[in-house]
């Protein structure tokens, strides 16, 4: 079940990649910006920091790219993931020179909303409300408690009688439902 | 990590719920930028997460009552304490803290936390949008988590009037409104919130106005909400 349309990652994407193929170049940043998001913000707690390491991952990645340094067109995955290991390292330590963690310094001034504003604002908003809705009541009402709430994962397992391995089972399936409904949402490219 | 131990350990799942110490992490990223089939799983479950913390596994948009903690700040607040939704008064004393954050009232933002000793808050400083850096609250998670404290630096304010206050997200989305007693001249408004009410990340606009006047904003501040 693909929620974009695929591509190959060979030597024809990447030689469209280093062409600056517009269509290449969107599916690409498409493609790597969620799931560098979701690596960057479980480990940097601010979403400027997450954005610009990201933008940073793209360019490096882009540029090695002209300059011939992936390996094999299939390792393409892994060598963002490289790289945005690198970015990562690079910051942890910019930031450790810079102040303390518990002193972190006011973020630029910026008009732009947040990653999550940002994208939720664009036309995804919609379907990912219509795929909440169509949800069970119970599968919405974990994911609430889960994310919204933030409660404690102790107290939801208490409240819904249930051990922490089911309660994966239990956010796996609602998982699965969100997802079959998001595909089905999905504009056909 | 291969696509079949990824799929039996339900790695996403404990992923997404931060259950993985660091090394299992990440293998779990090593894999899922290879594999199309678990990046596009993540992909879908992001926008999931993202749905939920933007309050669209709410059962129904809360209005709230006018003047009053409204929509994210509510269907939280409520949805946490049953005993919450019957009354607005804890949300009243919280919005009417000014200047000093007393005891009483520190310990009515925070509900759960138990505590029956005084706590010290670091108020965040606010000044007016175009002066300066945005500045950032440290928003932590959890029913004990400290209120947030925002000193507000005002100009010219009402003697002896009262000010409306109006939190929004950048996108326009309600956080918390109401009305407090205006500080003395040249002191800061303090506005003690509970944690809840600011969710991270997000960036917000907290907008002042003199209450007998609401078209007369005296002042527009911006600050990002990161999580701590």
């Amino acid at each position: 079940m693909a929620l974009r349309t695929r591509y190959s990652f060979d030597g024809e994407y990447i030689k469209r990649l280093i062409a600056a193929d517009p269509d290449t170049e969107r599916h690409f940043t498409d493609y790597f910006s969620d799931l560098l998001s979701l690596k960057l913000r479980a480990r940097l707690r601010s979403a400027a920091l997450a954005e610009d390491a990201r933008q940073e991952t793209f360019v490096r990645v882009l540029t090695a790219l002209r300059q011939g340094k992936l390996a094999s067109p299939e390792s393409l995955g892994a060598f963002v993931n490289s790289v945005c290991n690198n970015v990562l390292l690079e910051t942890y330590r910019s930031n450790a020179r810079a102040t303390p963690l518990d002193e972190e310094p006011a973020e630029p001034e910026s008009t732009e909303p947040s990653m999550e504003a940002r994208v939720l604002r664009s036309e995804e908003q919609g379907r990912v409300r219509d795929a909440l809705a169509g949800l069970p009541d119970k599968d919405r009402e974990l994911l609430h408690w889960l994310f919204f709430e933030e409660r404690d994962k102790d107290e939801i397992c208490r409240a819904l009688n249930v051990d922490r391995e089911y309660l994966r089972v239990l956010f796996h399936r609602a998982k699965q439902r969100f997802r079959a409904r998001f595909a089905d949402a999905a504009p056909q490219k | 990590m291969t696509h079949q131990e990824a799929v039996a350990s339900l790695a996403a799942e404990r992923y997404l719920l931060d259950e993985m110490a660091e090394p299992d992490r990440e293998q779990f990223e090593e894999h899922y930028f290879q594999c199309e089939e678990c990046a596009d799983d993540l992909r879908a479950a992001a926008a999931m997460v993202r749905g939920a913390r933007a309050g669209m596994t709410a059962r129904s948009a809360s209005t709230g009552p006018t003047g009053q903690v409204v929509s994210i700040a509510e269907a939280r607040a409520s949805a946490r304490r049953a005993w919450y939704r019957s009354t607005t008064l804890p949300w009243a004393i919280a919005a009417t803290l000014a200047l000093v954050a007393g005891y009483e009232s520190i310990r009515t933002s925070l509900p759960q936390s138990g505590t029956t000793v005084p706590i010290a808050l670091e108020p965040i400083t606010l000044r007016p949008a175009s002066r300066g850096a945005e500045p950032v609250v440290h928003v932590a998670a959890g029913p004990t988590a400290a209120p947030i404290a925002l000193a507000i630096e005002l100009g010219d304010v009402p003697q002896g009037g009262d000010l409306g206050y109006d939190l929004k997200t950048v996108d326009g989305r309600p956080g918390a409104s109401g009305v407090v007693a205006a500080p003395q001249p040249g002191a800061p408004l303090l506005l003690v919130m509970p944690s809840w009410t600011v969710v991270a990340p997000m960036h917000y606009i907290l907008t002042v106005h003199d209450a007998a006047q609401p078209g007369h904003v005296l002042g527009e501040y911006r600050f990002a909400a990161s999580a701590r």
